[in-house]
């Protein structure tokens, strides 16, 4: 039952484009890849405006990306009085003397501002002596850029839609050909009389479709001119159509929606011990973990590239391990609450992955040239990632494990004690993927480089998790960890692992493995770990209270 | 373990706020890393010595400890007798000499102004023992003396051109090119008398010197010095044979060049005039930074870059002072025959690069291979891996390629370690796996 109601949500958005669509699957040439006008679109006005569709006012419909994009081209004076540029920065801010809480600003707010061109001239000092740009100067950094790419897309010069066979560059709307230039043109009446109608309250339904499937006609025969420009060029667009699905599917939101019912359930079932019920958590787990095997699918294809390559990839493909590993442990042990450990951090991964696009960039990037050895890439950054993933499922067991502790350690110690067990498998699981993922690490870099260890951050730092989760297996081992420090490692230690994982690209930004080298989210980084150590120290005060409690008792 | 943690972990902090160097320096090579590494390992003894007599249930755990043993021994092998540097060669030369980060400090003298000889080359670490006012380092020459007298561990070097006595000097003109879109001041200098220098603007040249015999036809104008206030200009048109016009001018003047609307007004000219550079300190590292040395020598301060040379006039000598990372011979050359470069569609960035090369070693035996990433050139017991490449700045076409070679005599120990380390860790793991089980 379960699977046919997937598959036909499945295939009920791979089926059926709507008329008035086929302009989202108009190849473009951007950042060094051809993708569908669908892609361009979302990435475009997500530099500029924050997000993927636009919301025009509080409780309007939200418009998608591909229309608010191509409006910039059609009709740039109709968005000089809407607050399209999003500038978060409160220093930026100030310096523009704009309001700090506000996020979106008009284009004559921004550009105009006495102090925008000083502003740009900082940015030009500071890149001239060539040092790393601050949060600061990235934001300003951001501003320019989205000054750059709304006036190069209303001037028509950023969509490159047709190649030709001299140069590796397309051109560029304004450098179409004088003979293909009408067949453009035909486009854009088309998306001006569409819209119109659209916006039009007495136009029938007849003469929206009619003038929908128009616009797919135009659209479809300047694909045809474009494509016999250059045949050869053009292959390179073969997979526009499978992009805008996996666009539109959203395999990851979909995971963690199973996730999230597979959580309630198991949260259910666990706190009022019932044996039944285990078999629907399975089922929703296990459709969740094939939805994002699908959507890993998809990437790969796309990309032509194992999914691990920058950190929205790899925060994924962990949310992937801690699902697989609670699923192994739940197998060995059915103790119910690894399963929940794992879903609630598969969930939570996704989520965080979902919802920040700003520090986790989802769009699929070319990839630097070093990097290109996919046989290394898979064997070395995968098995360092799903360690990370078995670091996740412990950290996630031990917040679990320390709840009770908060609760009554007494009363739920043989719970505790499951959740102990479980913690200690996941660092075993991580260690063992760790450490030879070090090694092989180091292995690639004798082999390519000629050098086996290099002090490098990241190297450096997955040295200092894999020594502080073999410090907590030691002290474990002589007795030095009863089961609340077991826990409170599970807690503690993965700092280390963000810091490894997220710090040392966000933070640090130095090494030769800050590929995904950006900045942002620091602040929520930083409250996320701080508010887990203030709450290991609750939890320890609370159950040494009730300890000492106890003994004045008897 | 905690305290290795520690070390290591403020040795990323030491590299994000400086770089990869200053952190070897101050931390991964320093004597308190060493230390430490020397108490992990007579720790890890002790711990195995402790279980003596050994009984089989020891030995995966004996293995896992003796592999890190292995382990570190390796890099401290690989510390002391490898080598790490890098390489530049151009398209279509030879380069044998391979540049390592150790510095020294090297001094040639002449005494009859022709044939110079090296009295001296010492290494010399500035960057953890760096020269002051207080604390000079001084170069003891007998009648002369040299006195470094500061440091500075990231300086950017500012061109500045200065006025001369010397006769052998060439001149400098500061120029500005004007018309409605452009307005562009230049500098140019010669480096000697009667050399030609130029700008070139594109599709247009300025240069200061003489008219050579042969020119192509092209839109250009040739400044030559005259006298000290007056250079002749001399003006072509591409399509004109004859020059378009010529004259003389002094600072101040405007010449109409006749190519799209450009004014040429001489902003500065200096007959007779040398290159110099200001060192302007910096916090941190930067791509423009680089190590430099306040030298002063009778009552003359200069600074010296790394890697470039000064020269000095003694009483009856003049030196050439360098300070400059060591070179070392590879003991083969390393020909670049080609260089490739593929980019992402439409744009400037490198997809992938490759470096056709050939090396040949003087017992004839020779390799002629394709170095790209990931793919490096094994020869001779070096590793020369393809790290970067430098491009012309007005055409963004690669010049030369950089690459970093390696030599590590601790490898086979390393991979000794580990394999040990990870057998140990199977062995481990199987045997609680069976206690488990038997349990």
């Amino acid at each position: 039952m379960k699977k046919i109601f997937f598959l036909t949500l499945l295939f009920s958005q791979l089926v059926f484009a709507s008329v008035g669509e086929q302009i989202r699957y108009l190849p473009v040439q951007d950042s060094g890849r051809v993708k569908p006008f669908d892609t361009f679109a979302k990435e475009t006005l997500e530099l500029v405006y924050g997000k993927k569709t636009y919301k025009p006012k509080e409780g309007a419909k939200s418009v998608e990306a591909y229309w608010v994009v191509l409006t910039w081209m059609l009709s740039p004076e109709s968005w000089v009085n809407r607050p399209l540029f999003e500038v978060k920065h409160h220093e930026v801010l100030e310096k523009l003397k704009l309001p700090i809480d506000k996020k979106h600003f008009t284009g004559d707010e921004v550009f105009k501002s006495e102090n925008f061109s000083s502003l740009m001239q900082e940015l030009q000092n500071k890149r001239d002596t060539k040092e790393k740009l601050t949060p600061y100067y990235q934001a300003i950094q951001r501003i320019e850029n989205q000054f750059f790419v709304f006036r190069e897309m209303a001037s028509g010069r950023l969509l490159k839609v047709y190649p030709v066979n001299e140069q590796d560059a397309w051109l560029s709307v304004t450098e179409l050909p004088q003979d293909i230039q009408p067949a453009f043109l035909d486009v854009s009446k088309n998306i001006a009389s569409y819209l119109g109608l659209t916006a039009d309250p007495e136009a029938t339904s007849d003469q929206i479709k009619s003038a929908a499937e128009k616009l797919d006609e135009s659209v479809l025969h300047f694909e045809e001119l474009a494509r016999q420009s250059s045949p050869e060029k053009y292959k390179q667009a073969g997979k526009v159509k499978t992009e805008v699905q996996y666009n539109d599917i959203h395999p990851f939101r979909w995971a963690y929606i199973f996730y999230l019912m597979a959580s309630l359930v198991l949260i259910f079932i666990w706190i009022r011990n019932l044996d039944s019920g285990m078999p629907l958590a399975w089922t929703l787990v296990i459709i969740g973990f094939v939805i994002q095997t699908v959507g890993f699918g998809f990437r790969v294809y796309l990309a032509e590239r194992p999914p691990v390559t920058n950190m929205y990839e790899t925060v994924v493909w962990a949310s992937w391990g801690v699902i697989l590993f609670a699923m192994v442990l739940e197998a060995m042990y059915k103790y119910k609450i690894l399963l929940l450990g794992g879903s609630l951090m598969g969930l939570f991964a996704l989520i965080v992955a979902d919802t920040a696009p700003a520090v986790l960039d989802p769009s699929l990037q070319p990839l630097e040239a070093v990097l290109r050895s996919n046989y290394w890439l898979i064997v070395h950054v995968m098995t360092i990632t799903i360690s990370y993933a078995a670091f996740l499922l412990a950290f996630g067991l031990g917040d679990l494990g320390l709840l009770y502790y908060t609760l009554d350690d007494k009363k739920y110690a043989d719970k505790i004690q499951k959740i102990t067990t479980g913690v200690y498998r996941s660092m075993q699981i991580g260690v063992a993927f760790l450490a030879p993922g070090i090694i092989l690490g180091g292995i690639w870099a004798d082999y390519s480089w000629g050098r086996f260890w290099g002090w490098d951050p990241k190297e450096t730092w997955a040295l200092i998790a894999l020594l502080g989760y073999i410090i907590v297996l030691h002290a474990r081992l002589v007795g030095w960890l009863k089961n609340f420090g077991m826990l409170a490692s599970g807690v503690i230690t993965f700092s280390l692992v963000i810091m490894a994982w997220y710090g040392v690209n966000f933070v640090l930004g130095a090494g030769l493995h800050s590929y995904g080298f950006g900045a942002g989210g620091v602040e929520y980084v930083s409250v996320f770990v701080g508010l887990h150590f203030l709450f290991v120290a609750y939890s320890y005060v609370i159950s040494a209270n009730r300890k000492s409690i106890d003994k004045k008792a008897t | 373990m905690a305290v290795i943690a520690g070390l290591i972990a403020w040795g990323t902090i030491v590299e994000a706020q400086y770089d990869a160097y200053a952190a070897k320096k101050l931390v991964y090579d320093g004597w308190v890393m060493w230390t430490v590494m020397a108490l992990l390992v007579y720790n890890l003894t002790i711990v195995v010595i402790d279980r003596w007599p050994w009984k089989l249930r020891h030995y995966p755990f004996i293995t896992v400890h003796a592999g890190l043993i292995i382990l570190i021994m390796g890099g401290y092998v690989t510390y002391k007798y490898g080598l790490d540097g890098q390489m530049v060669v151009n398209i279509n030369s030879k380069n044998n000499m391979v540049s390592v980060p150790q510095t020294d400090l090297v001094l040639y003298a002449t005494f009859d102004g022709d044939r110079y000889s090296k009295i001296i080359d010492r290494e010399v670490d500035f960057f953890l023992h760096p020269p002051t006012e207080d604390k000079p380092y001084i170069l003891d020459l007998g009648e002369d003396r040299i006195v470094i007298a500061d440091y500075a561990k990231y300086a950017r070097l500012q061109n500045k051109v200065k006025a001369t006595q010397d006769n052998g000097a060439g001149s400098s003109i500061r120029f500005q090119l004007m018309n409605a879109v452009v307005k562009q001041v230049e500098q140019i200098t010669q480096a000697k008398k009667d050399r030609l220098a130029s700008y070139n603007l594109g599709p247009a040249k300025i240069h200061l010197g003489s008219v050579p015999e042969k020119r192509e036809p092209q839109n250009e104008a040739y400044l030559t010095p005259v006298n000290d206030e007056k250079v002749q200009y001399t003006v072509f048109h591409k399509d004109l044979a004859k020059p378009y016009k010529t004259g003389q001018m002094k600072i101040g003047d405007v010449v109409e060049t006749g190519w799209m609307g450009l004014e040429l007004r001489l902003l500065d000219y200096l007959p007779r005039a040398i290159e110099d550079y200001e060192v302007i300190r910096s916090e941190r590292p930067s791509p423009l930074t680089t190590a430099a040395v306040k030298i002063i020598h009778k009552d003359i301060e200069k600074w010296l870059a790394l890697n470039d040379i000064v020269k000095l006039f003694g009483e009856n000598s003049a030196y050439l002072l360098s300070y400059q990372n060591r070179r070392l011979p590879l003991g083969f050359d390393l020909h670049l025959k080609n260089f490739e470069i593929q980019r992402y569609q439409g744009t400037m960035r490198a997809m992938e690069y490759a470096s056709h090369v050939e090396a040949l070693n003087s017992d004839g035996l020779s390799a002629e291979v394709t170095i790209s990433m990931n793919e490096p050139l094994k020869f001779m017991g070096y590793t020369i891996y393809q790290a970067s490449y430098q491009e012309d700045e007005v055409t963004g076409e690669p010049i030369s390629s950089v690459f970093s070679i390696n030599r590590d005599p601790g490898r086979w120990l390393k991979y000794l370690g580990s394999l040990v380390f990870s057998l140990g860790t199977v062995w481990l793991f199987y045997q609680r796996r069976k206690k488990a089980t038997a349990a």
